[in-house]
């Protein structure tokens, strides 16, 4: 049983209340957003897993999302979903972090591999930063 | 009139441009709407694969999920319309058109903008037709350069109102925004005015901050722009 965190945000409230409760089906613990803003609110409240994030939104678009994610977080495992990139959009959503670029519509075990593999990141980083910290200490104590 | 190389070559560019930005704006929605109808049949897959002797199929979700999926069809189709009314939009360069369509038409297809600006956007269109003689396409061009400044201009939650008013001799298409300066570059002004040109039109811009754009017509003769800024 998994129960990954992720968070869903898409501006298509359709698209992303049925990707939701697909999700939810496969013992994914998920939160859903319409927009970049509420993005940040939520990962400023709650450590996900894995964002599964849109580019072209109102407001706050998906780039911009990313980028501010990365900032409060820089471990966040970004997914971006989009119906399009052009090669400067997905060069700048690569160099900002994502862990992926996958087209709309996706195939949902594609989806699933992804945060799978976002989950395993994210846990990677969060022991590679206990051991230096516990470097850190011993070091700073002459342990 | 005889035109340099470099003119056409600037204004099949604009026109591309703007074919370019409606199209693209069409797909990406039909995109949304395949990318949500897949996510639905995907539901149900999922619900009849969740079905065991124990657990019946929920035959409320199912139904649920065919609304849904025939309310993404019927949004697909009104693209597919909009989308091929459009193409056709470039057939006549010259033809009797009917400016509420011309409008009501425009401004449909500029939706995804006014969401992407977070603006309201909506027309006041007088019930009787308003016919003039000129290019669907080339209206429709100077009309989304209109609407696109004045929304760029609107802030979130605003409203931008596409007035078309027929008061005898002079029919007016008014973009009107806030109260705002709309801040567009002498390179904007320029294009524009090359564009009213290839429609016959004169274009006019006016310092200010009224938020407003006008575009005149009389009927029978040039097409007149005038553009306040």
């Amino acid at each position: 049983m998994s129960h990954e965190k992720v968070l869903l945000v898409d501006d298509e409230k359709d698209f992303v209340e049925v990707l939701a409760m697909r999700l939810e089906t496969r013992e994914f613990d998920v939160d859903m957003v319409l927009s970049g803003e509420e993005a940040l609110v939520k990962a400023g409240q709650r450590g996900y897993d894995a964002i599964l994030l849109d580019l072209a939104m109102p407001g706050m678009d998906g780039i911009e999302t990313l980028r501010r994610l990365r900032e409060i977080n820089p471990d966040s495992q970004v997914i971006v979903l989009t119906g399009r990139a052009t090669v400067k959009q997905a060069t700048e959503i690569m160099k900002l972090g994502a862990l992926d670029l996958l087209e709309k519509p996706v195939d949902i075990e594609v989806l699933v591999e992804g945060i799978s593999q976002a989950a395993t990141n994210k846990f990677r980083l969060s022991e590679q930063r206990i051991a230096e910290r516990t470097e850190e200490i011993i070091k700073r104590h002459g342990w | 009139m005889v035109r340099s190389p470099d003119r056409d070559l600037a204004a099949r560019q604009n026109g591309f441009a703007f074919f370019g930005a409606i199209t693209a704006s069409l797909s990406h929605e039909l995109n949304n709407v395949l990318a949500t109808i897949k996510e639905l049949s995907g539901l149900l897959e999922d619900l009849v694969h969740a079905v065991k002797p124990e657990r019946p199929l929920n035959g409320e979700r199912v139904i649920s999920s065919l609304e849904k999926m025939n309310v993404q069809v019927e949004r697909g189709r009104r693209y597919v319309k909009q989308l091929n009314r459009f193409a056709h939009s470039a057939d006549e360069p010259e033809a009797a058109i009917d400016l509420c369509d011309t409008v009501a038409e425009i401004v449909a297809l500029s939706q995804r903008l006014a969401k992407l600006n977070r603006v309201d956007l909506i027309t006041e269109l007088p019930e009787q037709m308003v016919k003039i003689d000129g290019s669907s396409f080339e209206a429709q061009h100077v009309l989304y350069r209109c609407l696109k400044a004045v929304m760029t201009a609107a802030g979130q939650g605003e409203k931008v109102v596409v007035r078309l008013s027929d008061d005898g001799p002079r029919i007016v298409v008014e973009v009107a925004g806030p109260d705002r300066a709309i801040d567009v570059s002498p390179e904007w002004l320029h294009v524009t005015e090359r564009l009213a040109e290839e429609v016959g039109a004169v274009f006019v811009s006016e310092g200010g901050d009224s938020g407003k754009m006008l575009l005149h017509w009389e009927p029978g003769r040039a097409v007149i722009g005038e553009v306040r800024l």
